[in-house]
């Protein structure tokens, strides 16, 4: 079921990453300007790792990037500050010129920045953590407006695809519906890829989540956004249609440490194994 | 309070102590009505080559506007900024000698002043800072509290160049320009105060330099439209600097491109009028 005539959303989320089950790597930013724990020193040092963390995932085999800015909790739950535009603009412009993966934008939370700056940079695709329904999390009440992000995106650029969290890690729907109806929404209501993620930054994203989802949306791009690793990704990708990963890929296991290229080898090394059998 | 010596900012971060400033006028940038299918990358271009024109014409610094944006919003969305610090951010890399300013049209400064910050812009031209004014968009008003906080809160190295009775705008009450210059330089806290003509390119009149120079005290006065080689002798002895834009362009069309021939003819007289 869809709006789409002719839906090619599956195909063409499998050509923008040109391979089955894309690995997604997350470029978790240092503190930028006006995050309550930003240090002051400008963008040098972050655009510094941005790029260091890049090229170990890229090197390391993975299909695209995420740039977000990870440190500057607590987020703003709908418009960010004009600095914060800012700063992801430049930041991102570095790394969309140095690498020839596919590149997303996450401005948490505001998936119309994110879209701005996606344009402007030449990103291919934006995640939005909030996308249909109601939610609550730190900030309160949380209330996305599809309705505004899909015409911003007919007005600005129809190219970029939306990525859309379904009752997103860190918040809780309002309304305690299945996640399924909930990513069966998502898809109708014009995303191009749902994103299914645990509790937590880090935490695995539970099977049955997956599934329920899956079994919802049929042949449409499902992505796992946390807690994916070497261990689980062969259980996760019997179902789901790639993912976005962060924590398990830095030095440790720790999401704010550096990319740890070994452990993106390894992880790559087993989808790669998986793809071959599928 | 420490005192501020503006004069000695100004030339901190311009190097002159009488700098000439270029306008770059962006191209109709995303999301603009005018705007069609050029790219983020022909308009970083276009902007680039009147950057690099200036910078070796020996210009001091560079006003990034996206004057092409026409019917301005008051303040810019999401779009506008990533665009604006996309293509700043694209000069100062390749033109990394030229100090560059920030004027984010209609007149946004907070905006404006976000994109200086994080591109490494040294200050930001705010057209509607101080007062109300009636305009095309129906009225603009003062958002100066607003910004001297926000460049307090982002610790921003970024000065505020505020125009007075500005160009395309009548003010609501009408005082003479020397009391609302008062104003701007005690109340605004401008780091220094344009003074235009009635439209962009449109000759600013030597008497309202002079006015505003009599009714401030230490805030640089710049002179900010129409000027050109023969008029800017006129402005001498009140103005503090000068901002170049249509009178330098081909055909003297503000959307045309910088002419180089007239951009060295206008330097040599400015060298004249004000010798480093």
């Amino acid at each position: 079921m869809s709006m789409y005539p002719d839906d090619n959303r599956f195909d063409s989320f499998h050509d923008l990453f040109g391979v089955r089950k894309p690995i997604i790597g997350m470029l978790h930013l240092p503190p930028l300007p006006g995050s309550p724990v930003y240090n002051g020193a400008g963008l040098k040092e972050v655009i510094g790792r941005a790029l260091v963390d890049a090229q170990e995932l890229l090197e390391g085999g993975a299909d695209g990037l995420e740039v977000e800015n990870f440190s500057d909790p607590t987020y703003y739950p709908q418009e960010v500050g004009p600095e914060l535009v800012a700063a992801m603009a430049v930041v991102s412009d570095h790394v969309v010129r140095a690498v020839s993966k596919p590149v997303g934008i996450c401005i948490l939370s505001d998936p119309k920045a994110s879209l701005s700056v996606a344009h402007a940079v030449g990103a291919r695709f934006i995640r939005a953590t909030f996308f249909t329904e109601a939610s609550v999390d730190v900030s309160g009440l949380v209330l996305p407006k599809p309705h505004e992000l899909l015409r911003f995106r007919k007005f600005l650029d129809p190219s970029v695809k939306i990525f859309a969290d379904v009752h997103i890690k860190h918040s809780a729907p309002l309304v305690n519906r299945p996640l399924g109806d909930s990513a069966l929404d998502a898809k109708y209501f014009l995303s191009d890829a749902i994103i299914i993620t645990g509790t937590h930054t880090g935490k695995e994203t539970k099977l049955e989540d997956i599934m329920d989802a899956k079994k919802a949306v049929d042949r449409f791009p499902v992505l796992v956004g946390s807690g994916f690793r070497k261990e689980s990704a062969a259980r996760i990708l019997q179902y789901a249609d790639g993912a976005i990963v962060g924590t398990s890929l830095k030095k440790g296991g720790i999401s704010s440490n550096v990319v740890d290229r070994q452990r993106v080898k390894e992880l790559m090394d087993v989808v790669k194994e998986i793809r071959s059998r599928a | 309070m420490k005192n501020i010596d503006k004069f000695a900012e100004l030339e901190r971060i311009l190097g002159a102590r009488k700098p000439i400033i270029g306008m770059l006028h962006l191209a109709p940038l995303p999301g603009s009505p005018r705007h069609d299918d050029m790219s983020m990358g022909e308009i970083a271009g276009l902007a680039l080559h009147d950057a690099q024109l200036l910078h070796e014409a020996g210009v001091d610094g560079a006003i990034v506007e996206n004057f092409g944006d026409v019917m301005f919003y008051k303040r810019v969305p999401a779009e506008t900024i990533a665009a604006m610090t996309y293509v700043s951010a694209s000069i100062a890399r390749e033109v990394p000698g030229l100090v560059l300013g920030v004027c984010a049209l209609q007149s946004d400064p907070i905006a404006g002043m976000a994109i200086a910050h994080i591109v490494g812009a040294k200050f930001i031209r705010v057209p509607y800072y101080t007062e109300t004014y009636v305009v095309d968009a129906g009225w603009m008003d003062s958002v100066a509290a607003e910004t001297l906080r926000y460049r307090k809160f982002l610790n921003a190295d970024v000065k505020i160049f505020a125009d007075v009775h500005i160009k395309h705008g009548y003010p609501l009450a009408q005082r003479p320009i020397g009391q609302s210059a008062y104003d701007l330089e005690h109340r605004g806290l401008a780091d220094a105060i344009l003074v235009t003509g009635i439209a962009t390119g449109a000759e600013t009149k030597a008497d309202d330099v002079r006015e505003v120079k009599e009714a401030v005290r230490s805030t640089p006065v710049m002179v900010a439209s129409g000027v050109d080689e023969k008029n800017l002798l006129q402005y001498r002895d009140y103005a503090d600097g000068a901002i170049l834009g249509t009178r330098i362009k081909v055909d003297n069309d503000t959307e045309m491109p910088i002419d180089p021939a007239k951009l060295s003819s206008f330097m040599n007289v400015a060298r004249s009028v004000w010798p480093r």
